[in-house]
């Protein structure tokens, strides 16, 4: 009898699987998920002093600005991301950290003050030079955790028409396959190579004595 | 501490350890896999959460072991001119926890490179040896595609309908028809309608980061729940040390460290090793004993040596329509093998194959997408996010990557896992002819995007994400210069098994999944004809 299987049930006998057959599940897969759960305001707070949350936010307002009817990386809670995964982890902390430090020590070097202070046009030119500063990756990480900060965000998917289906919910709807499509290419010769018989025995057949 | 013994021990439990314990516990013997990884639990996968994209740089899902970290995942070292990016998973299941599931098929010419081209080694077999098992092999892992493909020998009802092929694939392959090249609608390990118990595809895209309903075929759904209700024996989170071997140089069985660290022996008549292009050479480098001081399986020093991955070059084609390249399963909707097969006019040897391929979502694509060109920050940000997503059409380039013997895998002299096993090291350079075939690709790949209607091109260059690992155990007839003959017993020891990526003779242009599946289950019945012999 063909078996009425429904995704939820899949899921639930796969996760049955799991336990019977794998034993007990490991504690480090199910940490980060407790970690994801546990997150409080509490931990946020105390991550950056308030000296590199006012450069963070600024940076990355220019980094993504309000503009093109979009709004900025700090307008769509940008700071708060970057703040929160900072506190769920100490190499995200540092390397923002760094990152942040390294453009403030430009700032004040090339612009004679703090970079949350310069006026628009410094900041731009200031974050052109930064950009061209080595190391690379003080820049590239802090542009890619802003990134992140903002293309995370479901009202910045809304805005941008892109939908999120998770695997465990319904998927989008796409027409099937039109097999006429290929009527040019079932016409066209064979692409593959033949292997002559006789070269394509070499001797296998005594392999497995 | 010795355990029961074995008829078969199988060590890992991927594509290929779970298509060869099913096989042989079907076939009636008794097997134990170790499997340094653990189940995982479907509602862990980052497909079900919003943030999914994030672990393409961090997290415990990338693809990357030197990235993701995880208990069970051990180091890799890579060096050379052109170190690759070694990627792989640690589970029930292995890498096929987050391949694409695409599942072509090798050429019959695949396996004569050197009769008909020169270059390379033959394979100690032929496509024909190996068609039923592929068609076994589809069966059991559950595939949708279409047969009649002319680039292809001719192949059996698949068993479920093509998956759509989407905006995608409706705009690219136009550009195709325009050329008058060939195309067609992919083989993929990802079912289309229900079928063995498993549901059908629901079009989320994101297969990567996880099945979570089964739908994409990795052996933790698909071989190892029938393996396991037939009596098959799977120790997760077990590290093997090392194979060990009896005074007659016949292999023993494993030590392996269990989860708490403590160390065991499995012993069995018969050894399988599946630990894939990487796993395998440094599992057996790390067996040393002084009947095999050079490691096992290893007097022609073979062991390690011809190391493949396939090249890539991913060309991002952006269109002015929508494209919504998002939507739908990661598996490879078309392909093309207009220039797969040597034609020498074209300055290289071998050939390529191009994938029609999705993409991730917005996150990865301001992060530069496939073509790594980041969306620019500051006052054209928003212009540009616009204007590249959602309308972008990415045709990869896959190329052949021919055996080389200084391309390689060896033990590092430092650097160890968690449990102080020595770790890999990946020494790796591309050869003229991979620069040759892969600059043509590019400019081919870049034509088709044209024709298609692309207003601009975003390209990677060459790259080496390695995420096929091949050739490092080879099969040969000629024990001086392969490793396991063509059946994958070990030249050097009677009872040792190698069958995964270790094994290919030579690497094809086509994902390997789907062969080192069919080499598994025709390794599984090579076992099983010679049980008489397992003492």
């Amino acid at each position: 009898m063909k078996r009425d299987w429904t995704r939820r049930k899949f899921l639930e006998s796969a996760l049955k699987g799991s336990f019977v057959a794998g034993g007990a599940v490991t504690a480090e897969i199910i940490a980060p998920a407790k970690a994801h759960a546990g997150h409080s305001a509490e931990r946020t707070c105390g991550v950056y002093d308030e000296q590199q949350r006012k450069t963070l936010q600024v940076t990355m307002d220019e980094i993504i600005p309000a503009s093109d009817d979009m709004p900025s990386a700090s307008e769509v809670g940008g700071l708060e991301y970057l703040t929160r995964i900072a506190g769920e982890s100490s190499r995200v902390k540092r390397e923002i950290a760094k990152s942040i430090g390294a453009l403030a020590a430009l700032s004040r070097k090339q612009f004679g003050g703090e970079f949350a202070s310069l006026a628009p046009a410094e900041r731009v030119e200031a974050l052109k030079k930064f950009e061209a500063q080595r190391p690379k990756q003080n820049f590239v990480r802090l542009r890619d955790y802003i990134y992140e900060a903002y293309y995370t965000q479901p009202k910045v998917w809304k805005l941008i028409g892109y939908s999120f289906y998770a695997t465990n919910g319904p998927g989008p709807h796409m027409k099937p396959f039109d097999p006429s499509s290929l009527e040019r290419v079932r016409k066209m010769p064979k692409l593959y190579r033949e292997v002559p018989e006789s070269t394509a025995r070499s001797g296998h057949e005594e392999s497995n004595g | 501490m010795a355990e029961e013994r074995a008829d078969v021990l199988v060590i890992g439990s991927g594509a290929a350890g779970g298509a060869v314990s099913k096989h042989l516990t079907d076939l009636g013997a008794k097997v134990v896999c170790l499997e340094q990884g653990d189940w995982m639990k479907p509602d862990q996968y980052p497909s079900m959460r919003p943030g999914y994209e994030v672990q393409l740089h961090r997290g415990a899902f990338n693809f990357s072991p030197n990235v993701r970290r995880r208990p069970e995942d051990y180091p890799i070292v890579a060096t050379g001119h052109n170190p690759p990016d070694v990627l792989m998973f640690n589970a029930v299941g292995g890498s096929t926890i987050h391949y694409t599931g695409h599942f072509p098929r090798f050429h019959p010419s695949d396996f004569r490179v050197k009769t008909l081209d020169g270059v390379g080694e033959d394979w100690p077999i032929t496509y024909q040896d190996l068609e039923r098992y592929y068609d076994m092999n589809d069966r059991e892992m559950g595939v949708a595609g279409l047969a009649g493909d002319p680039a292809n020998p001719p192949r059996s009802p698949r068993p479920t309908p093509p998956l759509p092929i989407g905006i995608l694939g409706d705009v690219i392959t136009k550009g195709f028809d325009k050329l008058g090249w060939y195309w067609w609608v992919s083989d993929n390990a990802i079912i289309s309608r229900p079928y063995d118990g498993r549901p059908g595809c629901d079009l989320h895209g994101k297969c990567m980061f996880g099945c979570a309903i089964g739908s994409k075929a990795s052996t933790d759904v698909t071989y190892w729940p029938k393996a396991l209700r037939k009596g098959a024996v799977l120790k997760t989170r077990a590290r093997v040390r090392e194979i060990t071997v009896d005074a007659h140089g016949r292999a023993r069985g494993a030590v392996y460290y269990d989860r708490f660290g403590k160390l065991h022996e499995q012993q069995a008549r018969v050894v399988v090793v599946s630990c894939n292009g990487v796993g395998t050479p440094r599992l057996l480098l790390n067996s040393k004993s002084n009947l095999f001081p050079h490691g096992l399986a290893n007097s022609s020093g073979m062991v390690g040596k011809h190391f493949m991955f396939h090249p890539f070059r991913f060309l991002e084609g952006v269109f002015e329509e929508r494209i919504d390249s998002y939507d739908g399963p990661f598996g490879i909707p078309a392909f093309s093998q207009q220039f797969y097969e040597t034609d020498t006019r074209r300055g290289f040897v071998r050939g390529y194959t191009f994938f029609l391929e999705r993409s991730f979502g917005p996150l990865h694509q301001a992060w530069g997408g496939f073509s790594s060109r980041p969306v620019p920050w500051g006052a054209e940000h928003h212009r540009v996010m616009r204007r590249r997503f959602p309308h972008i059409i990415r045709v990869t380039v896959m190329g052949e990557d021919l055996p080389q013997e200084m391309n390689r895998v060896e033990l590092d002299p430092k650097v160890k896992d968690s449990s102080g096993i020595p770790a890999p090291r990946v020494v790796y350079s591309y050869s003229n002819n991979s620069l040759k075939l892969m600059e043509h690709g590019g400019q081919m790949a870049r034509r088709v995007l044209e024709a298609a209607g692309a207003v601009e091109i975003l390209d990677s260059g060459l790259i080496s994400p390695a995420f096929h690992l091949m050739g490092t155990a080879r099969m040969g007839n000629d024990p001086k210069s392969s490793v396991v003959n063509a059946w994958h017993r070990a030249h050097d020891v009677p009872n040792l098994f190698i069958v995964d990526g270790s094994s290919f003779t030579t690497g094809a242009a086509v994902n390997p999944t789907s062969t080192i599946g069919a080499l598994s289950l025709r390794c599984a019945e090579g076992i099983w004809d010679r049980r008489r012999e397992w003492s």
